[in-house]
């Protein structure tokens, strides 16, 4: 059973690459149908395999699945997931499958290049987050980043080359950052290779002192904040989101972006507890900004997508709350929140599109009473809202619920603080609903009102596979929780606060 | 008593089959000349026998009584060079360019030069070589003799050069005379370690480096080169970009081993800033110099001014941990192979636009590259995103080796200016994939129809992936 796994896992990461390269490879004689067809034939390769793993997790969340496959005496990347990366690795194929289903139905000129580029994309998450491998880990995150910097350039909406670029420079500033972060890492603790194990091993024979583990933290927070869009490295996120073609922005916004966090929580505060206690109010500090500053800028947006787009830089904010408290809560709640907010965002992301498009407008005021044309479009709507708002039932509640827990511990004041961030967003996220779906169509609409149609199957579907996971995690968040408290409880960062 | 037969003339023998071939083919040319093709054939096959020799022919550690030493990766390096720089000039000369054949043997001769200068132990022997390269490549950068661009960056390279080649010539004057007081001979390689304590001699030596940092085109000899790159035939352009650059740093690193700067701490120290001062100035210059430029063979010289000083990087980080010997070895050959494989990659694709002169490609011009020619395309965005350091492009494991070295070497600030450096370089790199992508008409230069290069394009583009992959297997 391990051996079937593991080829799952391999099966699972290849799929996607190798479906970009075929297109590459076969580019004259492949029509842009087949294109579809095959990129989204190995995103359902990919979720698949990621649904999977995630049910066949053994319950002591240790790294499962390794693989380690050889070709013509080459080993190839190891590949294992543990109880961190399984739930992220299952997110990325469900949002990928959702992403290449959402592209696969409307209209794209070009269509070869764009879903040669959302394979490649696509391999690269997968790759990231199945890697147990440092420099494998890097490589394959920034291996996402030339497709999307071509993808919002030739798709893009407007605004698109100021922000492809924008986002370009930050996240490669980042990456480096964190580069250097990882390679001090490695040198200081005389491991044999970048490999987790070999790391960790290495600074477990020969620990680093706290100043080494402060500078190193302090490197790969600055590098993978930017990454996360922590404040105050946070602008290219929004402009980056609002005009990237969306099957791209629902990638980004809902899976890569959480890379960082990965990162973090999978190999930084497990090597860095001291580092990690010396830079906890810091991060505390800045997270709060992302709560209630940006939190405030979401509820000053008049354009939906603008909207969607600060919301998910404002949520960020949580997530690190749940890293700055110092427990196995909190990091728990982390990963909770990382997965509802995957789903919840690309969700939103691909509705608000969809309302866009069908509308012709892109401020809410211009809207309104959209329910009556489109109920199912509102529902949708109205759930990715309230799974956003992390209401009791969706994925999002678990993860704000045990940051805010644990933050009661770290502080009762940065927890109260970070409170108000759930009402500012509950204002946004209901008001957007009240402006686009309630009360009467605006003049700017009227005309067309008529002619507005509900979602039809094709697009229904890949929504429908978001909220399934939304409310999956939402009712049954032991599936998560109990791999991650077992994998959690091992590391030393969170033991010393309860 | 030495006379000329008692020298080991086989440790020459690839830079004598370079040498000799380019006589050949002039001769040739000069006897048949409606056969340039076949001339051409013969030069080619020159220079992967030169290849073949460099790799399969041993070698003595020192020969020609010590100022010749062993044959590291650099002779196939600066051959592989020219034979891609020869390939580069079969599309040149199809376009309208003039006297092919000679054009074979001067490069030929330069690249045999230059692969001396590079294994050269003594000051003396380099200097020669040293000239003899540097009179190839002012032809070369002249040889679109009928246009003002060509001739302008040909004059100023020759005015330049000339300055430096005095410097170096000064340089070891001092060296020499340092050398009398004390009665060791300082002008090989393998006293350099004694010197060290004398004033004169380290005098001589800062001039020395000076005519290296020239052919680097490293601050504060940087200016000629986006000049030079523009105005020159797109091979010779390529051919400057990367293979006398790679001479310059070649050449810094031989004397660097040959100084045991472990016996010299206060010495080391001192080279170790003034290495890091200008690597960190070189980074400065070229990246900010390449933000406002959007003429593709310029930013190309501006690329390479960044580009040199993550070499010197590399070459400080040797200076302050000297125990890194070996791994620096590796970083500066992985570095420069990568660094071959993206340049000429984009010197190819530059290649393929109508005309005999390059010199006044905009970004612009490169608008639709995707449409008309993906192959082309392909190859410059994984080029340029190899350039830019993005993995899993080998550019991207040559900045890593070079970063681990300088961690080792706890150049920690100099590692910051190097990300900032790479940070900015995203800008000029992004924008011209940008605009090759863009798909709006507009009035661009026409693409030749010429399928000739097109497997060369993709053997490099290859080579930059494969090379990047292939290293991630190894950590």
């Amino acid at each position: 059973m391990e051996d079937f796994y593991k080829t799952v896992l391999n099966l699972g990461v290849y799929a996607p690459l190798g479906c970009a390269l075929a297109i590459a490879c076969l580019w004259p004689f492949v029509s842009a149908r087949a294109a579809k067809a095959l990129s989204l034939a190995a995103s359902a390769v990919l979720a698949a395999a990621g649904i999977a793993l995630w049910c066949a997790m053994p319950a002591d969340g240790s790294f499962a699945f390794s693989s380690d496959l050889t070709l013509a005496g080459v080993a190839l990347p190891q590949f294992a997931l543990n109880g961190v990366s399984a739930p992220i690795f299952a997110l990325a194929g469900i949002v990928g499958f959702a992403a290449v289903w959402q592209a696969a139905c409307s209209e794209i000129r070009n269509a070869k290049l764009y879903f040669m580029l959302l394979s490649v994309m696509l391999g690269g998450l997968a790759g990231a987050f199945a890697s147990v491998n440092l420099l494998w880990m890097y490589a394959f995150h920034e291996f996402a980043l030339v497709p999307t910097f071509i993808a919002m350039n030739i798709w893009g909406g407007a605004g698109r080359r100021m922000a492809a670029m924008q986002m370009a420079v930050y996240l490669t500033l980042g990456a480096l950052v964190s580069l250097a972060g990882i390679i001090a890492l490695y040198a200081q603790s005389n491991a044999g290779g970048f490999g987790l194990q070999d790391i960790a091993l290495a600074a477990a024979a020969n620990p680093l002192s706290a100043g080494w583990q402060s500078a190193v933290l302090s490197m790969l927070l600055f590098g993978l904040g930017t990454l996360v869009s922590l404040f105050p490295l946070y602008s290219w996120a929004p402009r980056a989101y609002a005009s990237a073609p969306t099957a791209f922005a629902m990638l980004h916004a809902g899976v890569l972006k959480k890379f960082g966090l990965y990162v973090l929580i999978q190999a930084a505060y497990p090597l860095l507890a001291a580092g990690a206690r010396e830079w906890a109010w810091a991060i505390a500090v800045l997270a709060l900004f992302n709560v209630v500053f940006i939190g405030f800028v979401t509820m000053a947006q008049r354009d939906l997508k603008m909207m969607v787009a600060y919301s998910s830089v404002a949520h960020m904010g949580i997530c690190f709350l749940g890293l700055a408290s110092m427990s196995v809560l909190g990091a728990g709640g982390t990963v909770l929140m990382m997965f509802g907010h995957g789903a919840s965002v690309a969700l939103m992301l691909m509705l608000s599109t969809i309302i866009v498009n069908r509308t012709g407008e892109w401020e809410m005021s211009k809207m309104g009473g959209l329910y009556r044309r489109a109920p199912v479009l509102g529902a949708f709507f109205v759930a990715g809202s309230f799974a956003s708002v992390g209401l009791p039932g969706f994925a999002n509640f678990w993860g704000e619920l045990c940051v805010l827990t644990s933050l009661w511990n770290f502080s009762p004041a940065v927890c109260a603080a970070a409170a108000t961030g759930i009402i500012i967003s509950a204002v946004y996220a209901l008001r957007a609903v009240a402006n686009v779906f309630m009360g009467e169509p605006s003049a700017e609409i009227a005309g067309r009102f008529g002619s507005i149609a509900d979602m039809t199957l094709r697009e229904k579907i890949p929504a429908a596979i978001l909220v399934a996971a939304l409310l999956a995690v939402g009712f049954f968040p032991k599936t998560v929780t109990t791999g991650l408290d077992s994998c959690l409880s091992n590391v030393a960062a969170y033991a010393q606060t309860k | 008593m030495e006379n000329i037969t008692s020298f080991e003339w086989s440790a020459v023998s690839a830079e004598a089959a370079l040498f000799c071939g380019a006589v050949l083919a002039v001769l040739f040319e000069a006897l048949f000349p409606k056969r340039g093709s076949a001339v051409c054939a013969f030069a080619v096959a020159a220079m992967i026998a030169a290849i073949a020799l460099d790799l399969l022919a041993p070698v003595p550690e020192l020969s020609f009584g010590g100022t010749l030493g062993g044959r590291g990766g650099f002779g196939v390096f600066i051959t592989a060079c020219a034979l891609l720089s020869a390939l580069l000039g079969f599309g040149y000369f199809a376009k309208g360019g003039a006297r092919r054949c000679e054009f074979l043997a001067v490069l030929m001769i330069c690249a045999a030069a230059l692969s001396i200068f590079a294994r050269s132990r003594n000051l003396m022997l380099s200097f020669v070589a040293l000239e003899c390269a540097t009179v190839c490549l002012y032809v070369m950068a002249a040889w679109g003799r009928s246009r003002a661009s060509s001739l302008e960056g040909a004059a100023k390279y020759l005015v330049i050069s000339g300055v430096s080649g005095g410097l170096f010539l000064l340089g070891i004057a001092f060296v020499y005379g340092a050398g009398l007081e004390s009665g060791v001979d300082f002008l090989n390689f393998e006293n350099f370690t004694l010197g060290f304590c004398s004033v004169k001699f380290a005098i001589g030596m800062l001039l020395v480096a000076c005519a290296a940092l020239f052919k680097l085109a490293a601050f504060p000899f940087q200016f000629w080169s986006p000049d030079v790159y523009q105005g020159s035939p797109t091979p010779v352009s390529a051919f400057f970009a990367v293979g006398s650059k790679a001479a310059g740093i070649v050449f810094l690193a031989q004397i660097c081993l040959a100084v045991d700067f472990s016996a010299v701490p206060a010495a080391a120290s001192r080279a170790a800033f003034a290495v890091s001062a200008i690597a960190a100035l070189t980074i400065a210059v070229g990246n900010l110099g390449a933000i406002t430029q959007t003429n593709a063979k310029r930013l190309m010289g501006f690329s390479g001014i960044a580009n040199a000083g993550y070499l010197l990087v590399l070459l400080a980080s040797l200076i302050k941990y000297p125990k890194s010997a070996e791994l620096f070895e590796i970083s500066l050959y992985f570095y420069l192979a990568a660094y071959m494989f993206a340049n000429y990659g984009i010197f190819f694709v530059i290649n393929q636009f109508e005309g005999e002169d390059d010199s006044p490609l905009e970004f612009s011009d490169f608008r639709g590259l995707i449409r008309k020619n993906p192959v082309a395309d392909s190859t410059l965005i994984i080029s340029l995103a190899s350039l830019a350091g993005i993995p899993p492009t080998a550019g991207f494991f040559g900045k890593l080796l070079i970063l681990i070295l300088a961690w080792y070497a706890q150049l920690y600030v100099l590692m910051g200016v190097m990300i900032a450096g790479s940070a900015v370089s995203i800008f000029y790199y992004f924008s011209w994939m940008r605009a090759s992508i863009d798909v709006g008409a507009g009035d661009e230069r026409r693409l030749r129809d010429s399928a000739a290069m097109l497997p060369t394009m993709i053997a490099l583009s290859a080579a930059t992936l494969v090379f990047g992959v292939f290293f991630f297997f190894k950590v």
